[in-house]
């Protein structure tokens, strides 16, 4: 399966799903995405840089650490995280096989977000051997 | 034989798991506001479950709920047990008298009430009417439940975040409310899960140093929503309006319950705009 097949393959696993795409966080590079509609290039380098900013961010990590109890090596960041907006869901996901790759999915926000977790869960199981 | 540090690892995070459970507490927010609070816990609950607060050792009280309907209502204390539902007057209304009379004494108890969902069979709904969360409301609305008491006012916070913070309250451990500096407005829960001034001024301060399009994309409101790690961690919601910034902790799937909290309530206020 080629990478765009895998990043299609989402736009029918997870609910509500409209774009994913996959990026390297360190250099900011879009490697990869699908789209049920034309996606201008800035939306996808806005997406990317989220993904950095956020997944990396020292003070999100500390908050899961103290007040959700989670065991996170110091640089290793968060796995995953969802922002909520009026008009979409966007679920920044760090691959488990290479932590500087991330895959950004921007849902619906009339999706249900534990059917979108799951569906994201599926598709990343899929993905396992390929990113 | 030492057992492998990957199965001490495993062991160590059983007991933590058992011990939060299902079990949370409902703070004390005063009377009116848990009164509220209790109602609506009510309609929100679809599922037949019994809500068992306990305040103290000795007094308990159990909700039984399905379909956002309050089916029986018992309470233990020292002096008994009574099945308040079934022990009612003969009328509806009476007995529905005598079920918000006990839920505004329940609202009433000082300090925090220990609280524990238990799933209960799938029949219980059908077993019974009950009361639906909304004749509730409008009785307890018609009657001042607190008229022989005094009740110093909690602070009033009507800012943008304001009505999903109230709608949150039922499906946190704690909340903690700030204004976007990180000055502490309102903060309810476990005391180990709000976020301390300080700190919640750091986190105001590193949102407000992101990258411009970062911010972008959380203005002029957005919730980011960190799940646990692992199973048995708390899941994180941070609520950010043009006017405060709250810190929801929560467990198990109501992390899921406030990312549509929060959409229903932008929804809600995208129409009224």
């Amino acid at each position: 399966m080629s990478l765009k097949e895998a990043l299609d393959s989402g736009l029918e696993t997870v609910p509500g799903c409209r774009t994913i795409c996959y990026v390297d966080m360190a250099s900011g590079l879009v490697l990869g995405s699908a789209s049920l509609a034309r996606v201008r290039q800035e939306q996808f380098d806005r997406l990317a840089g989220a993904a950095s900013a956020l997944l990396h961010l020292p003070a999100l990590s500390h908050l899961a650490t103290r007040l959700g109890g989670a065991r996170i090596a110091a640089d290793a960041g968060l796995a995953q995280l969802t922002v909520a907006r009026a008009d979409e869901l966007i679920v920044l996901a760090r691959s488990p096989a290479y932590p500087e790759h991330a895959l950004c999915y921007v849902c619906d926000s009339d999706a249900d977000p534990a059917e979108v977790d799951r569906g994201i869960a599926e598709h990343k199981n899929k993905l396992a051997d390929l990113i | 034989m030492a057992l492998p540090d990957d199965i001490l690892t495993l062991l160590a995070r059983i007991e933590p798991l058992a011990s939060e459970g299902a079990r949370r507490s409902l703070p004390d927010t005063g009377r009116e506001a848990r009164l509220h609070v209790l109602v609506e816990m009510i309609g929100d609950t679809v599922l037949p479950r019994n809500l068992v607060f306990s305040a103290g050792k000795d007094m308990s009280c159990t909700l039984t709920v399905a379909s956002g309907r309050l089916m029986r209502m018992s309470v233990t204390t020292p002096d008994g047990h009574q099945v308040l539902s079934a022990a009612a007057g003969a009328t509806r209304d009476d007995q529905l008298a005598v079920l918000c009379e006990a839920l505004a004494g329940l609202a009433e108890v000082e300090g925090a009430l220990g609280l524990e969902r238990q799933p209960l069979a799938e029949d219980v709904a059908a077993e019974e009417v009950g009361h639906g969360a909304g004749e509730i409301r409008e009785m307890i609305e018609s009657v001042n439940w607190f008229a022989n008491a005094t009740e110093a006012p909690r602070p009033v916070h009507d800012g943008a975040g304001a009505a999903f913070h109230a709608s949150a309250h039922p499906f946190t451990l704690a909340q903690t409310l700030m204004s976007r500096a990180g000055v502490r407005i309102d903060a309810t829960g476990a005391e180990d899960y709000q976020l301390p001034q300080a700190e919640g001024e750091a986190l105001a301060a590193t949102l407000a140093a992101l990258p411009a399009e970062v911010r972008a994309l959380l203005d002029p409101a957005a919730a980011i929503a960190i799940p646990g790690a692992a199973l048995g961690d708390r899941g994180l919601l941070l609520a950010l309006s043009a006017d405060d910034l709250a810190v929801n902790v929560s467990e198990g799937d109501d992390l899921q319950e406030l990312v549509r909290r929060w959409l229903a309530t932008e929804r809600t206020r995208g129409t009224g705009r």
